[in-house]
């Protein structure tokens, strides 16, 4: 037993990313401009970005070591890409308000990486226990983040209070959510005697639904609950609004994107891979479905009433969580045999939703740093204060809800479309989903319309930063890149889904 | 294949890279930071573009406040208080206007304003004022222009080299589908954006690329003097503009062209509505640019949503979007259906085409830079609906007689229409706007009459190049007499600019159908069909259009260039009645309109056998009976030849020689009656305004009283305030307690796993 260098080479992108997160914390003590910190943090994501290139580029996949415990393949590269892009976004984002407002910049973005390499962990690795180390890597430093605003901002003498009481209700309720997500998987490893996926997938087509399949139930509940609570379903999600609202903008953006697509991947990794949907696909399919159904409907519902612009993103980010069930649903309806489409559109939906959620923060923080405001309301007429943050902005929201021929609009169609040919009692779910988007018109548009029409509070011209700048430019880039090339895209997302139902030998 | 054809995604890629080139790039980083001022004032320009167009009720007021002062250019809250325009405008005169354009805009405020008189005379000295410094673009804001014209410029000449290619190859001239790109292609789901490259293609591309080059060339000097600070946006709209029409042109299939269609109506949009700065004139009865850029735009909705419903019926039917594909898919066609689905799509064109009853917004949208007119009317929006028709023509052809007789029939009504309004018109861009919509309404015709497409499209080109000189011409006129429009303060220009009237009469004569112009083969063509194919009433009208044609235009010639005392009778120079000097125009002017000119005298002769011309074959693989083919062979062309003559010499006897009292028609009261009802539109607008203000307001009362708050209030509210409420008591839910948070998260685990343990063994 000994590690290989093949073994260190396939975890080189989250050992670079390791030790950049070190190289920042202890440059914090050095360097005397924080400016530094955000450049070698922005710009040392390069190596691990190179890594990822490499392996990418080699030969065959997918790709094991550490005895099966890492699993790199299309799909975990996908979301290492994905997982570098949210790094980047994020640090552009939260240049300035981490500068102005936490004064721990090195801290920060040192908390980030760590968070990230957990995050990239838990896409790529096949075992238990590996999977489930790596998400309590990618939470503390969220806990962490989520009550660093130790200072108020001006302007919102609660500010500090609201962040640590965040904090404190995020390390509560993620341990609550972790205790069970554990449950589950000792419950998994009980009727299996494996932690290893692919033991686990070949362990479970011998017991069939045997008398083990109750136990197997719970432990499918408990660790659907368990990254529920990651992924903010409903109804896992009570932590999110006020977690969201409490912390400092821009580590809610990163809780919105970064724990969201760990979430995710992990999910659907632990599911499809461990032979999960085979087995008990019938109901294992009405689990995902109503949560799917109670993701998207309270997320939209209300998110209609929310006044705080971080409050209604929160509840937009738990109706999003519900269109991606949506799809997983329909994966684990038709195992093997749903629509390749539908499962390429999973990742891309998750992708457009990053890129897109970057961009949406950096307009709020862009407003909130100029005006310190966060509420609905201050969106006011900001087309009269700053045409391009408005133009920017209102791309992003309607990218979000879904207003083609936007890339949003196009992920969404995708896996609708999808899930809609896989037939059965999928139909009704998309009809579900589709009078969700409806309403979900009414608090973007309704944005949109309050940025374009709405008299402005005061006739004055925001300054946004280069930082947010460029953040909320490469966003519109971004979304009007993947609008026009969305097949490169979709068939990159359709490698990765290839890889992950590919484990078990379901082919098309 | 030619090349020409296989990468002719060259010719719209063009215009795009010039709208990047220049927005992205040399106008933020080289044109604004490059001005030694007014960023701010810039970029609220661009923004009052939107402003107006959204809020055009506030609109009207506020161009008081900032009389020829982009500093303080402050849409939307302006205090508009007539003293303080007052103040401002005599501001602007003690040497701070920026722009010639300024004066004509300090002296509409200034004439409403209370004792405003003695200042217009004021104003009417600082006319001859030289350019103020601040006034002219930045040296990259030209760069921008010639980068554009450049661009364009190398479009038109691939466009020509696909027209020389086709006509070598006729194989070709049956269309061709060139893949362009695969946007989505997953799960069944294909949407590919391909190019269909034929003769009508490529006809429509030379069009569309020469008048936009010649226009763009021509902007130069007209822009500078309108709205110096807004020279690159100009361009760069321009460029989106033609990339718009190239799209829709090229287009194999209804989803791109669709797009095309509404990229035209967005790029009108901003174009008309880019003097945003210039406040309505009720008195002239001209609207804020603001206001018609919106109404262009609210009317072309009407259309577009026929015409997408068209579209819709036309995909569920067949599964398809692409032209050539619709026929073969339609199966046991449901001709009623189909019939149907024409008319919704003729709907698009009609509001397109400026058609009646959707013809209001293109007069209105003369309040546009008249460049940006001449784009309109001859080349892009307005021939994009004549376009939608030729290009889906197989369909309305298998249809039946009656969607095609739907086209012909608001062609020639409309034709004697907007004809009979512009006889009594004094605004000289009115007058040509009407002059358009009633050509249009031939072009329609001749896609309505004739089996084939090529009459409309012959006439669709010839009046390109005729419209396009006529407007730059009537744009060289205004810049020579400081942008008045009124032709009561014009007369006897032709001496006077003689580059300018030269063509512009060459161009009045071809609209007018004297022999041997270009106007004159293409219209009469139509007129033969319509008798052809048995139509006497189509027939009447259009060829009482040709005489009012005549008439109106050289009514317009002797008021604008002739008068008491010129040349010939009156036909070439005279007296002046402005009071502004007039002004030379330079080259960059005149030489777009020599250069139409040719085409406006010569095109015909494509049509012509006698000469060779053989364009019916180019465009749809037969040529026509030697009867249209060679109008002298004809017996009819008499009719038309005495229609055009009678009405160049009515006009001539009223405004040239002034030997026809002036007032024959209106001494009597029926003609004074019927003069006051063209004068007003027959009164479309008001019956518009008055039908949305008191039937559609007024039903919706009545609706909103009796069946909305008490039937459908209980329900929408009943639902609305549901989820509202739903969402509020959800909303309670989060009660910000740690510990419900907890239990709500451990009790939902446990309850799924109950029900589910539930199913699972009981369902056994």
């Amino acid at each position: 037993m000994s590690i290989t260098a093949t073994d260190l080479w396939l975890l080189s992108p989250e050992i670079a990313l390791t030790l950049l997160a070190l190289l920042v914390l202890s440059l914090d003590f050095v360097v005397k401009r924080k400016a530094i910190l955000s450049i070698v943090s922005i710009l040392g994501l390069i190596a691990p970005a190179a890594f990822v290139t490499q392996i990418g580029l080699t030969g065959s996949r997918p790709l094991s070591g550490f005895y099966g415990m890492l699993r790199v393949d299309n799909y975990a590269l996908f979301f290492d890409y994905l997982f570098l892009l949210i790094g980047a976004g994020v640090v552009l984002v939260s240049y300035d308000y981490v500068r102005l407002y936490l004064k721990n910049t090195g801290e920060f973005y040192a908390l980030m990486l760590f968070s990230l390499v957990g995050a990239m962990m838990m896409a790529s690795s096949s075992e238990l226990i590996t999977i489930y180390i790596a998400l309590e890597l990618t939470s503390f430093p969220l806990y962490i983040m989520a009550g660093m605003l130790r200072n108020s901002v001006p302007g919102d003498p609660g500010s500090a209070s609201r962040s640590s009481e965040a904090g404190i209700k995020y390390v509560l309720l993620g341990a609550m959510s972790s205790a069970i997500l554990l449950y589950g998987m000792a419950l998994l490893y009980g009727s299996t005697g494996s932690t290893d996926l692919g033991e686990i997938a070949t362990a479970l087509t011998s017991i069939g639904h045997g008398p083990n399949s109750l136990v197997l139930l719970l432990a499918d509940v408990f660790i659907f609950a368990g990254f529920g609570f990651k992924i903010s379903a409903v109804p896992f999600h009570m932590w999110a609004p006020d977690i969201y609202e409490g912390a400092p903008t821009p580590g809610t953006l990163f809780f919105s994107v970064a724990s969201k697509t760990a979430g995710f991947a992990a999910l659907i990794r632990v599911f499809v891979d461990g032979g999960l949907v085979q087995t008990s696909s019938f109901y294992l399919w009405g689990l995902i479905a109503i949560a799917a159904i109670l993701s998207m409907t309270l997320g939209n519902v209300v998110a209609i009433v929310q006044s705080d612009i971080k409050r209604m993103m929160a509840y937009s980010s738990i109706a999003q969580a519900g269109y991606i069930l949506v799809g997983f649903a329909a994966l684990a309806y038709r195992p093997g045999g749903a629509s390749q489409a539908g499962n390429a559109a999973i990742l891309v939906f998750l992708a457009i939703y990053v890129i897109t959620n970057i961009g949406a923060f950096a307009g709020i923080i862009a407003l909130a740093n100029a005006t310190g405001g966060e509420r609905v309301r201050d969106f006011d007429g900001l087309v009269r204060r700053s045409p391009t943050l408005a133009v920017g902005m209102a791309l992003c929201l309607l990218s979000l809800a879904g207003i083609p021929p936007l890339a949003g609009a196009v992920s969404k169609i995708i896996i609708f479309i999808s899930a809609w040919q896989d037939g059965g009692l999928l139909p009704w779910l998309v009809i579900i989903a589709l009078i969700n988007s409806v309403i979900s018109i009414a608090y973007y548009v309704g944005v949109v319309y309050r940025i374009f029409v709405s008299p402005p509070p005061r006739e004055d011209r925001l300054r946004v930063s280069p930082a947010l700048s460029v953040a909320l430019g490469l966003s519109v880039v971004a979304i009007i890149a993947t609008t026009i090339f969305i097949q490169p895209l979709l068939s990159a997302g359709g490698l990765g889904a290839n890889d992950l139902v590919g484990f078990l030998g379901l082919t098309h | 294949m030619s090349f020409f054809v296989t990468d002719i995604w060259v010719i719209p890629a063009l215009p795009l890279l010039a709208f990047l080139l220049n927005i992205l790039v040399l106008r933020p980083f080289f044109d604004l930071s490059n001005r030694d001022k007014g960023h701010a004032a810039e970029a609220a320009a661009a923004h009052g573009a939107q402003g107006h167009g959204a809020n055009t009720a506030a609109g009207h007021d506020e161009a008081h406040g900032n009389v020829g002062d982009p500093e303080q250019h402050d849409i939307g809250h302006a205090e508009a208080s007539p003293d303080d325009a007052y103040v401002r405008a005599l501001d602007t005169l003690d040497g701070h206007i920026d722009t010639p354009a300024a004066i004509p805009r300090a002296l509409r405020t200034a004439e409403k304003t209370p004792g405003g008189y003695a200042l217009v005379q004021l104003v009417e000295d600082a006319e001859q004022h030289p350019h103020h410094p601040h006034g002219s673009p930045t040296i990259w804001a030209r760069i921008n222009g010639y980068m554009g014209i450049l661009f364009m410029g190398l479009a038109f000449l691939w466009s020509l080299g696909l027209l020389v290619a086709l006509m070598q190859n006729p194989a070709l001239q049956r269309g061709e589908t060139v893949p362009i790109y695969t946007w989505i292609s997953v799960a069944g789901l294909r949407y590919p954006i391909d190019f269909y490259v034929d003769s009508l293609t490529a006809i429509m591309l030379v069009i569309v690329t020469a008048i936009s080059l010649l226009v763009q060339f021509y902007s130069q000097a007209y822009i500078e003097g309108e709205e110096p600070r807004g020279y690159s946006r100009f361009f760069a709209w321009l460029s989106i503009f033609s990339l718009s029409m190239l799209l829709l042109v090229l287009s194999s299939n209804f989803l791109l062209i669709y797009m095309g269609w509404e990229l035209v109506g967005l790029s009108s949009y901003l174009l008309i509505g880019f003097l945003a700065k210039d406040a309505a004139k009720p008195e002239a009865g001209r609207p804020s640019p603001g206001a018609a850029a919106l109404k262009a735009f609210v009317v072309n909705r009407v259309g577009d949503f026929g015409f997408l419903i068209g579209i819709l019926i036309l995909f569920t039917a067949t599964g398809t979007f692409v032209f050539t594909d619709i026929p073969a898919r339609l199966g046991p066609i449901n001709l009623a259906l189909l019939t149907v689905a024409m008319i919704l799509v003729f709907c698009g064109a009609v509001g397109k085409s400026a058609q009646f009853p959707l013809h209001v917004w293109l007069p209105d949208a003369m309040e546009g830079p008249t460049p940006v007119s001449a784009l309109i009317h001859a080349a892009k929006m307005v021939a994009a609906g004549v376009y939608l028709v030729a290009r889906t023509f197989p369909l309305f052809h298998l249809a039946g007689p009656q969607a095609l007789t739907v086209v012909a029939y608001i062609g020639g009504f409309t034709a004697i229409f907007a004809a009979s309004i512009a006889l009594v018109q004094i605004d000289v861009k009115r007058i040509l706007a009407y002059s358009t919509i009633s050509q249009l309404g031939y072009m329609f015709v001749g896609l309505g009459v004739a089996d084939t497409i090529g009459p409309g499209i012959f006439h669709l080109m010839t009046h390109a190049f005729f419209k396009a000189l006529l407007f730059l011409g009537s744009g060289g006129v205004l810049l020579a007499v400081s942008m008045n429009q009124d032709m009561r303060k014009m007369g006897g220009l032709a001496t006077r600019i003689p580059l300018v009237a030269f063509p512009f009469l060459l161009a009045t004569l071809s609209i007018s159908g004297f022999p041997f112009f270009a106007g004159f083969f293409s219209k009469d063509e139509i007129i033969a069909q319509t008798w052809e194919h048995g139509d006497y009433i189509l027939y009447a009208m259009t060829l009482a259009t040709a005489f009012l044609t005549a008439f109106y235009m050289f009514r317009l010639w002797f008021l604008t260039f002739g008068g008491k005392g010129g040349k010939f009778g009156g036909l070439w120079g005279g007296e002046y009645r402005g009071t502004v000097a007039v002004k030379k125009p330079d080259f960059r002017v005149w030489l777009p309109l020599m250069i139409l000119a040719v085409p406006s005298v010569f095109a015909g002769f494509w049509g012509w056998s006698s000469v060779g011309g053989n364009f019916n074959a180019f465009i749809t693989g037969h040529p026509l009976t030697p009867a249209f083919a060679n109008p002298f062979t004809s017996p009819l062309t008499i009719f038309g030849v005495g229609a055009s003559l009678l009405g160049i010499a009515l006009a001539w006897g009223m405004y040239g020689l002034q030997v026809v009292p002036r007032n024959v028609f209106v001494s009597n009261p029926l003609g004074r009656g019927f003069a006051t009802v063209l004068w007003n539109k027959y009164y479309i607008d008001e019956i518009y305004l008055a039908f949305v203000r008191y039937v559609v307001m007024g039903l919706s009362k009545v609706a909103s009283f009796f069946i909305d708050r008490r039937i459908i209030d209980g329900i929408i509210n009943g639902a609305g305030s549901g989820v509202v409420a739903f969402g509020r008591g959800l909303r309670r839910s989060e009660s910000g307690r740690l510990q419900n948070y907890g239990a709500a998260i451990f009790g939902g685990t446990l309850v799924i796993a109950a029900v589910f343990f539930a199913v699972v063994y009981f369902g056994k």
